[in-house]
């Protein structure tokens, strides 16, 4: 109030305000000498404009009040008395004392004076809280200028007096809640705390802290380096990091893991990852008809690909396929592949919207003439920035005639209007961007406006004030948009954005649709015949704001809407706006809202999550803004790794909290379902196969189960841009059965796809075969040569033994040979097994010709055979498998020597398979097959959920236990069911059938490792493993991030 | 290994404070559904703010005034169906006429926005701001939080407030398969595993989310998200429940007026109500009512092939035997505007209508709630419904919203006291002794 106070030099009393109705003057009154009371007469005085009234002087009737008059260290108020209006002469009434200010007061006025005044209230409040202003309507009005300290601390002193509760309220409002401006000071920052102090000063807030924002993350164990990058590569390149990629990190530091993720941003797969999230939020791909939006009479010859379709095919479908799936779908795709550009050569980021060219595809390089150069011009996958050049007015000189091919809309133009060049603001006028928010008479292109706003500069107008239900307001027809204060509010920051969209059509944004301008024809000549404002030449509408941003216009004959994207590149908020873009996509949820009903049991809590979210949010943007490294300002792969390098992306545990506080840490975590699309990637990077339903040969197309429309893809959560728009927060059970299916069904093909690969180069089972199993000690081929009794031979085999009982076998595999067109049949001839430990001691000896008499072996096939002068009785095996137990007395290494010739037709050798296996629980095995599928399991678990465990992990083992339960439940019911059992799909496996893999291509492959997956003797075996897959695939750990 | 059941695990995580997807007291009828006093609640969401005066809130056109319906040109009475005056414009007689004795109509209910994403969050949960739950969701949420689809959402908001799972069911038709999940899509009698075998694999999985359940260390988010999980892969086995009840073809949802999406959507519900996996289902009529332009020309069509949907859903539940264990919902963000715009198209309009339709029931063939001449709102007496211009109150969708959860018997239930809709006073909407006098009686 200082400025509108009182002073008393000499005998003039100076009235630097004096408000009288709604005037304002400035007046002097001089002592009249040697009155009582005091007299004062008008000695000077002027009409003043622009004042405020806070504190100021006031006539009201014939009393003139005067609140404070500081004489020394005393302040008095007075009132004088009218006693005459010519001359002015007053007298004084009534005097007192001011009591004096508080030291609380005191020391809030300094406060104000040095912090909240300069740099919230001057820089922050008064952009809206001012006469005139967006918020000058509410009970909070300030006045701008530095000097108006005095005058703006009234103003918080009679709110806070006024109004019950309006410190927090204050408070809350700068922290965002409730407030149409938006968050003003984090909640953590040291404009927050003056703020906070002022108040607290004041007496006016009564704030209750819980989880505090500055130490929020102190709570929080960061995932280690490796399991940042492990989960980093996972989200960025649909795969797992590799050995090396790990070693890396861990030698190299938090400089290296930087290194390392911004290595993972490049590629195809990155690319998918930049288009999928950019959709996400920009929703482009739903553009609808956009086919229409390229027609011919706007784009000279656009349909040009569909018509070669027809010519070199003579199928009309092909064309409509062609134009309104194929060609269109790369339309589409063009606001994202200009953001793929700029990302993959990391060009400024704000040239998503000033880039003065659009993204071609071979397509769509002919559709838009676009003059691009490519690589490989068949690749359709390959983008180059071109320029659309065959975009002509629809004007009084553009010929149509008949088309000879009426599947093309039926008419061909061969005159068209005049050429004109294109002028390209990025996303924002691609014909995607404009035909999926596309504009109406009434709309006038807010729509367009409103996406700009809430896309490139955070801005949500529909959520920023609320809309009028007033009656009145409603039923207001006088331009209610222009003049009523309910609809200003948001209008007047929208609107001028929406003129500078002003040469772009309504349904598919066609540039200067009506040959000059895009102006509604209801507007330009109104059907019933009143008075349009349109005059030649508009090219907005008058009854409008015009085109302009943040109070600016662009200069005539600059186009505006380039003139917007370097305005919006310009403002500080697209940095911010980008960090919210990219929140999603990196870290899994939208950003937080701020929490608006402070009654509600976690505002608190709500409210701290909102402001560290917030807090980082602006970090990120300030560093996006003047660049993280020598990259330079607007780097977006710089920005991608800062927010995976942060505690919010790195998230991993959470320690020392009550059950209340961690509410606070909504969103923070894992627990992110991945989408179909990220499902679809993992499964083709860790699993090997891709999950085709069929695949259409006629088409060369295959129909993926996860990402097709019609089998699971809405119902996993994917979006179709327009109608489903959203991917779900929650898993459902049907989520959850589709992955079912995947490990039911989909764990046939994966065990196929890897385990017909030779060990050396399969991923997934390098440790077993299908014929491995938990007791096999060892498994040897042994090869014998020559044919007949001569060829007889003893061939030992060494291994190491554990006390107790094994079982050995004598498998004979390749009994039958093709000759010629007939088949022969090998037999193999055994005549003597013969067991000795390691000092030569005797185990066993068992005669082979003796087998009958033998108790406990176990010989499916074969007959016994008389000996002779070169062999004695002998067994001939045919191929089945004989069982021999035995009793090892002590661990250690044993000798197995079997006495044998073969009876050989054909070229081939006769092979025998000798195999040693424990008896006994098959769970506390210690086998060499129990380790086998142990430590194949470790690296399923591993490569399937991402960590790192070692073999003697208890999940390990509980996955261990799991697959011997599913074995020997297999077991039983073989046993029980032979002549069914093997119906179960699960006891076979076989390669995908897809593209480079057909049904034929599987019956011809011949190899020993297919032999495994068809030996029935096998299929306990794969049923366990497609069980274990199941369990793999349906954990957490695949599904979730 | 040991399983627990559902109920048991329920217990669990409630004791380790995730109550905020699971209510903290079961309700007995969490079981299979047909066995229940629930309803199958539908909700058939009109997107885009349909014109109420011209179906079940009719408004003629006033002297000086700006015409509101061109259908009421010369006209000068507005018929009734039973209690209910309706619009004689395009087939609306025909929907009237056979369901007046079906249809309890709230008029006047006031959106108190004009924005579309903000209307659909109110009118479908009572609350401007997103968070509260639909009232299908709530449903679902008392009387079946952990069946396998109990809230399916085809369209529209879907808040759950997180007291239930939501499916989105984007095909139904779909369903099928997926409920056959151990079975050769071709030949849904042959299996991939024995049963027992599917058994252990399916314990297996259940214990091992137990365990990871058990860690103390987890942010709310991970441990949601493992509830989640566990509560899916618990319902697998209840899906093939629904196999009992499909029909052998779902109907055919395309004819002479377009496709028509909210047929199989309702079947789809139906069947799964039928097999206890599902209690509540929003459907999506599929038309955008957001006439702006040519206003007469699009309603016509879009309200033409509404009132198609409204019957055959009726008649789908007929043919499903469960007429009498439906209600119906239908409901739009707000209405448009009592005029037309230079564009021959109508505005937003805040004052709009509900029309909740069941079979059977005391409470129907009646009229709440009153607009004007000019659709603007009158005030009524809450508790008597008689026009109370002095005394009485407007009709918010969070009044609406609290006279559903106490029609349906949840308003009370711990999962939903949490949502607190700030109501000032209860209308009394479903007493069938009390209805509000209507401009045209």
């Amino acid at each position: 109030m200082r400025s509108q106070e009182a002073s008393l030099n000499g005998a003039v009393l100076s009235l630097p305000v004096v408000v009288v109705g709604q005037q304002f003057y400035q007046i002097d009154l001089t002592l009249v000498p040697n009155t009582e009371p005091l007299e004062f007469s008008l000695s000077g005085g002027t009409e003043i404009f622009g004042a405020s009234n806070i504190g100021a002087s006031t006539l009201v009737g014939a009393t003139l009040s005067i609140p404070l008059l500081r004489v020394g260290q005393v302040s008095y108020f007075l009132e004088l008395s009218l006693i005459s209006d010519s001359p002015v002469k007053f007298k004084l009434s009534n005097a007192g004392i001011v009591t004096p200010e508080s030291a609380e007061i005191q020391q809030a006025r300094e406060i104000f004076g040095s912090t909240v005044s300069p740099s919230i209230v001057q820089n922050r409040c008064i952009v809206c809280h001012i006469t005139g202003g967006l918020s000058g309507h509410t009970r909070f009005v300030l006045t701008a200028g530095n000097d108006q300290v005095d005058a703006n601390f009234g103003v918080l002193s009679e709110f806070l007096a006024n109004i019950n509760g309006g410190g927090d309220l204050l408070l809350d409002k700068a922290r965002g809640v409730s407030h149409g401006g938006g968050v003003q000071l984090a909640g953590d920052s040291i404009g927050f705390q003056n703020f906070d102090q002022f108040l607290s000063l004041l007496g006016k807030k009564s704030v209750s802290e819980s989880v505090s924002v500055g130490s929020f993350f102190d709570a929080v164990i960061l995932l280690s380096r490796q399991d940042t990058l492990r989960k980093a590569t996972e989200l960025l390149q649909g795969r797992l990091a590799t050995p090396d990629e790990l070693s890396a990190v861990e030698a190299g530091g938090e400089d290296g893991l930087k290194a390392a993720l911004f290595e993972l941003m490049n590629g195809e797969v990155f690319k998918d990852f930049i288009r999928i999230n950019a959709n996400d939020i920009l929703l482009t791909m739903g553009a609808q008809d956009i086919s229409d939006a390229f027609r011919a009479d706007r784009f000279i010859d656009s349909w040009d690909i569909s018509l070669q379709v027809f010519l070199e095919t003579g199928d009309e479908s092909l064309v409509t396929q062609t134009k309104d799936h194929i060609v269109s779908n790369y339309v589409r795709r063009q606001p994202l592949e200009l953001i793929n550009y700029v990302v993959e050569n990391e060009r400024p980021y704000t040239e998503i919207l000033t880039a003065d060219y659009v993204m071609v595809n071979p397509y769509t390089n002919r559709t838009y003439k676009a003059g691009a150069e490519f690589i490989d011009p068949k690749n359709l996958e390959e983008w180059q920035p071109g320029t659309i050049n065959n975009y002509v007015l629809l004007n009084d000189k553009t010929v149509y005639k008949p088309s000879e091919h009426p599947f093309l809309m039926g008419f061909q133009v061969p005159v068209s209007g005049d050429l004109l060049d294109y002028p390209h603001a990025g996303i924002l006028n691609t014909p995607a961007f404009l035909t999926r928010y596309p504009s109406t008479a009434t709309n006038r292109n807010r729509a367009r406006a409103r996406w700009a706003y809430k896309f490139f500069l955070g801005v949500d107008i529909e959520a920023s004030a609320p809309r009028t239900t007033d009656p009145v307001a409603l039923a207001d027809t006088n331009n209610p948009t222009l003049n009523n204060p309910n609809c200003t509010v948001c209008h007047e920051i929208h609107d001028p954005v929406a003129g500078a969209f002003q040469d772009y059509g309504h349904d598919w944004g066609w540039y200067k649709e009506n040959g000059g301008d895009s102006l509604d024809n209801v507007y330009k000549f109104p059907e019933d015949g009143s008075t349009s404002l349109y005059e030649h030449g508009d090219t907005w509408y008058r009854d409008m704001r015009s085109p302009g941003f943040n109070g600016n216009t662009p200069a005539i004959g600059e186009n505006s809407l380039k003139w917007l994207a370097q305005e919006i590149t310009g403002d500080p908020r697209f940095a911010t706006a980008s960090v919210q873009f990219w929140w999603k996509a990196i870290f899994g949820t939208k950003p937080l809202l701020i929490p608006e009903v402070e009654t509600d049991a976690d505002f608190q809590e709500r409210l701290t999550a909102f402001e560290v979210e917030n807090s980082l949010i602006n970090g990120l943007a300030d560093g996006f803004r003047t660049g993280f490294t020598d990259h330079g300002p607007y780097n977006l792969k710089d920005l991608l790794v800062e927010m995976i390098m942060s505690p919010r992306f790195r998230a991993g545990n959470l320690e020392g909290f009550s059950e209340a506080d961690r509410n606070a840490y909504v969103g923070v975590g894992p627990g992110r379902i991945l989408t179909a699309e990220m499902m679809q990637a993992k499964i083709e990077s860790v699993l090997g196969i891709k999950w085709v339903q069929y695949y259409d040969a006629e088409r060369d197309n295959e129909i993926l189960y996860l990402t097709t429309d019609y089998l699971y893809h809405f119902l996993y959560g994917g979006i179709d841009s327009f109608a489903i728009t959203e991917r779900p927060e929650d898993y459902s059970t049907i989520m959850r059965s589709i992955i079912e299916l995947l490990g039911l069904q989909g764990s046939g093909v994966i065990l196929g796809n890897d385990l017909i690969k030779e060990r050396a180069s399969r991923t997934l089972f390098p440790f077993v075969e299908m014929n491995t199993n938990p007791n096999r000690v060892f498994r040897q081929s042994v090869e014998l040569t020559g044919d007949g009794v001569d060829a007889k031979v003893v061939k030992s085999s060494t291994t190491t033994f554990t006390p107790g009982g094994k079982i050995l076998s004598i498998n004979f595999t390749n009994q039958f040979i093709q000759n010629g067109e007939a088949g022969e049949f090998n037999r193999l001839y055994l005549e003597r097994l013969v067991v000795r430990d390691s000092q030569n001691n005797l185990v066993l000896d068992v005669d082979m010709g003796m087998l009958f008499d033998t108790p406990g072996i176990e010989v499916p096939c074969g007959s016994f055979g008389p000996g002779g002068q070169q062999a004695n009785n002998y067994w001939g095996l045919d191929a089945c498998e004989m069982k021999i137990p035995v009793t090892i007395p002590k661990t250690g290494e044993y000798t197995i020597s079997v006495t044998a010739w073969p009876r050989q037709y054909g070229p081939e050798n006769l092979i025998y398979t000798l195999g040693a296996d424990a008896t006994g629980d098959m769970k506390e095995s210690l086998a060499v097959g129990a380790q086998a599928i142990k430590q194949n399991i470790q690296l399923l678990v591993n490569r399937l959920w991402n960590k790192d465990w070692g073999i003697d992990h208890t999940e390990i083992q509980i996955a261990y236990e799991l697959w011997v339960e599913l074995y020997a439940q297999g077991l039983s019911y073989k046993d029980a069911n032979p002549d069914t059992w093997f119906n179960f799909i699960s006891t076979q496996a076989n390669a995908e059938l897809s593209r480079g893999f057909s049904w034929e291509d599987w019956q011809a492959l011949n190899t020993p490792e297919k032999s495994y997956l068809d030996d029935f003797n096998n299929h306990q075996q794969i049923m366990a493993w497609r069980g274990l897959m199941s369990y793999l695939v349906s954990d957490f750990e695949f599904i979730y991030q | 290994m040991s399983k627990l059941d559902r109920r048991d695990f329920l217990r669990m995580i409630s004791a380790l404070g995730v109550s905020a997807i699971i209510p903290t007291e079961l309700n007995n009828r969490d079981v299979f559904a047909a066995e229940t006093n629930s309803d199958l609640v539908l909700t058939l969401n009109i997107f885009g703010a349909w014109d109420v005066s011209s179906f079940c809130d009719p408004k003629l056109n006033t002297e000086f005034e700006l015409p509101i319906n061109n259908w009421a040109n010369g006209l000068s009475d507005i018929p009734k169906a039973g209690n209910i005056p309706y619009a004689p414009a395009w087939d609306n007689a025909a929907l009237f006429e056979k369901y007046y004795q079906d249809m309890l109509v709230i008029n006047c209910v006031d959106a108190q926005t004009n924005s579309h994403s903000t209307g659909q969050v109110v009118a479908f949960s009572g609350r401007l701001s997103p968070g509260f739950p639909t009232i299908t969701a709530s449903v679902a949420g008392v009387y079946g939080p952990s069946l396998a689809m109990s809230y399916i959402n085809n369209a529209g908001y879907k808040g759950t407030g997180g007291i239930v799972g939501v499916t989105l069911a984007g095909s139904p038709q779909i369903i099928p398969r997926i409920a056959n999940y151990n079975a050769n899509e071709h030949n849904f009698s042959q299996k991939y595993f024995p049963p027992n075998v599917l058994d252990t694999m399916q314990v297996a999985k259940l214990a091992r989310i137990e365990r990871q359940l058990a860690a103390q260390n987890l942010f709310p988010k991970h441990r949601n998200a493992l509830s989640q999980l566990y509560l899916a892969t618990s319902n697998l086995e209840t899906l093939d429940r629904i196999n009992d009840f499909m029909p052998a073809e779902l109907i055919v949802d395309t004819d002479d007026l377009g496709q028509h999406p909210s047929w199989r959507q309702a079947e789809i519900a139906m069947v799964a109500y039928k097999a206890g996996l599902t209690l509540s289902a929003d459907l999506g009529q599929g038309d955008n009512f957001d006439t702006h332009s040519n206003h007469d020309q699009d309603h016509e069509r879009m309200m033409r092939r509404l009132v198609r949907d409204i019957d055959t859903i009726w008649q789908l539940a007929e043919k499903h035997g469960i007429s009498d264990r439906v209600t119906l919902i239908v409901n739009s963000e707000f209405a448009r505007t009592p005029f037309y715009n230079a564009d021959k198209g109508k505005d937003h309009w805040p004052i709009g209508s509900t029309i909740v339709m069941k079979k059977g029931v005391p409470w129907t063939n009646r009229v709440v709630g009153r607009t004007d001449e000019l659709q603007n709102g009158i005030k009524i007496n809450p508790v008597t419904l008689q026009i109370d211009e002095a005394n009485g109150s407007l009709i918010y969708h969070k009044d609406v919203m609290l006279a559903l959860r106490r029609h349906f018997g949840v308003v009370d239930h711990p999962s939903i006291t949490q949502f607190d809709l700030d109501t000032d006073q209860e209308f009394d909407f479903f007493n069938p002794d009390l209805s509000t006098p209507q401009l045209y009686s």
